[in-house]
């Protein structure tokens, strides 16, 4: 009889789930990245199609007029949103199934992700109102700062730059209050089946107590994703340099091309260099994403172990299923 | 889901290690060439006046000279601490992370010479992208420098008591008086499995830090199924959480108990 591959969870040999540090977070990320690989490239890889769906739109936009740019608009956003929650929703429970030992499959992850959709789709547009009305306060207090202050003052750049530096200071400090808040919003209102109004007073009673360290990871997370990201980009805009096609700049305009999104619209001329990094970019993105996306979940888990006593659930659960 | 490394010396002795990812090293990197920019910069401007004078007298081979001096500082730092300091730059003691040879040793000076001098194509094109596409693909997550010099960087033992203490408490004396022990009539420890016995031992270890009510929840949720078993459900119909958790400390006595009664 020919030697059959034995699945993970077949052997009864499920990892311990326990607190992890600072480093093992890290590490461990990358990690369950690598063995599950192709699991989570496939899933990010509808962010990729969501993504190009927008570009292309955006692209055509401007040979339409104002009322069909509206009814073209509109439904594109809500398609764009709704098929990010989904893909937001399988990304979390495949981690989810990882980090629990399971093998990741598909259908189940797909399965779980439209299942309770319009209680996340609610929940994420709750978290995008209440994070887009931060900005909007944070941009109009800006504009006010610049009419109302620093107008007369823009002679005297001494204070331009002081008053300019502050507002940025405190903008920053509000902005990671706010992520210290409800960084993990997002993933209570994906992982768990409270009623939304619940949600914010969940996600925020599941930092209280260590929002310090949880907002330095969160956003030690993004660092490295987005320092991945841009080491990729220089990475890949090096040999593009050398290609001699239309359109390629010198390795920095290519590296700053690609790390601010400049690409051209239908008015400004498209070329096939475009297209090629056009897609070197959403392929890095779509690769860094995981990143973000394990890191946070896994950091959300460490955090009910440590707050919850979620291993030990976890541990009853199985010992129920023995 | 940490990645363990094990080797076995030629003297017949296992070794286990705990490999270094991407994240950390790559957290300790940053912190290295932060401080080596730091002290590049301070050089720099301590002192201008003679760099100033010297490109006078040079020209344009003072930026080569500059280069010289800027790769020097770079893999000079990098070996003088691998190689005192038993592996680890400032950055791998902040992350707790260390280099040896694949056999297990400690780092020698050629070692760190190799490691260190491939580092200039590890850095290519931008901090560390061609290191990155070799870590990525590498098992043991090491870059080119480590593949040329036979090294991989491994984690060292963890000193982090609060970590330690989230992970596992200890289970604090649970000593119940004989005539105190409200459910001992029917608990019968036979019956508690080591799995359930070891879930028992988690909570009573870690209870004190969890809040009350989710510390009933899970006081509820352990003890219910072992309840069932034992047949005490119509017994424990109106508990709270005093009760169960009660049941669990007077589950844990009389198995402890009878674990050290046999012989």
């Amino acid at each position: 009889m020919p030697e059959q591959k034995v699945p993970p969870q077949a052997n009864n040999v499920l990892p311990k789930l326990q607190a992890i540090g600072f480093s093992e977070l890290l590490d461990t990320t990358f990690s369950l990245y690598r063995t599950h690989f192709w699991s989570f490239l496939r899933i990010a890889s509808g962010y990729f199609i969501v993504m190009l769906i927008g570009v292309s739109i955006l692209f055509f936009d401007d040979s339409l007029g104002r009322g069909a740019k509206i009814i073209v608009w509109v439904p594109t956003i809500i398609t764009i949103f709704g098929l990010s929650v989904l893909v937001v929703s399988a990304f979390i429970f495949a981690v989810a199934e990882a980090y629990l030992g399971k093998p990741i499959r598909m259908g189940t992850v797909l399965g779980q992700a439209v299942r309770q959709f319009w209680r996340r789709f609610v929940g994420s547009l709750i978290l995008g109102l209440v994070g887009g009305l931060l900005l909007v306060c944070l941009l109009i207090i800006f504009a006010l700062l610049v009419r109302v202050f620093l107008g007369p003052l823009a002679k005297d750049s001494l204070w331009v730059t002081a008053i300019g530096v502050s507002y940025l200071l405190t903008a920053a400090c509000i902005t990671a209050l706010f992520l210290g808040y409800w960084c993990f919003y997002i993933l209570t209102t994906y992982m768990e089946t409270i009623p939304v109004w619940n949600e914010l007073k969940r996600g925020r009673g599941l930092v209280k107590g260590a929002r310090w360290r949880i907002i330095g990871i969160v956003l030690t997370i993004f660092l490295l994703s987005f320092a991945i990201g841009i080491i990729l980009r220089a990475t890949f805009a090096f040999p593009l340099t050398f290609t001699g096609l239309k359109g390629i700049g010198n390795f920095s305009e290519n590296v700053r091309s690609m790390v601010l999104w400049l690409f051209p619209t239908k008015r400004t001329g498209l070329h096939l260099s475009h297209v090629l990094m056009y897609l070197i970019n959403l392929g890095i993105d779509t690769f860094t994403m995981p990143i973000w996306g394990i890191g946070c979940t896994l950091l959300y888990f460490d955090q009910r172990i440590r707050k919850e006593g979620f291993d030990i659930e976890v541990m009853a659960a199985r010992q129920g299923e023995g | 889901m940490n990645e363990q490394l094990s080797i076995e010396t030629p003297e017949q002795i296992d070794l286990s290690f705990q490999k270094a990812g991407i994240g950390s090293r790559f957290y300790a990197a940053l912190i290295d060439t932060g401080l080596l920019t730091l002290i590049a910069l301070i050089g720099y401007y301590v002192n201008r006046n003679f760099i100033r004078e010297l490109g006078d007298t040079l020209g344009n081979w003072l930026g080569a000279l500059g280069s010289i001096i800027v790769f020097a500082l770079f893999w000079g730092y990098y070996m003088v601490f691998e190689v005192t300091t038993n592996g680890q730059s400032l950055g791998k003691r902040a992350l707790g992370l260390r280099v040896i040879k694949e056999g297990g040793y400690p780092i020698g000076f050629a070692d760190s010479a190799i490691r260190n001098l491939v580092r200039l194509v590890d850095f290519l094109p931008f901090f560390y992208g061609a290191g990155l596409l070799a870590m990525l693909i590498n098992k043991d997550w090491r870059r080119l420098g480590d593949l040329a010099a036979g090294t991989l960087v491994v984690k060292t033992a963890r000193t982090d008591q609060k970590l330690i203490s989230a992970r596992s408490g200890t289970v604090p004396s649970v000593n119940i008086p004989q005539q105190a022990l409200t459910y001992a009539a029917w608990i019968q420890p036979a019956l508690v499995t080591e799995t359930e016995f070891d879930v028992i031992r988690e909570y009573l270890a870690r209870r004190g830090m969890l809040h009350k009510p989710r510390r009933s929840e899970l006081a509820r949720t352990i003890a219910t199924p072992i309840i069932e078993k034992m047949g005490g459900s119509e017994i424990m119909k109106n508990s709270n959480l005093v009760s169960y958790d009660k049941f669990l400390e007077e589950v844990y006595v009389l198995k402890t108990t009878k674990t050290t009664q046999t012989p």
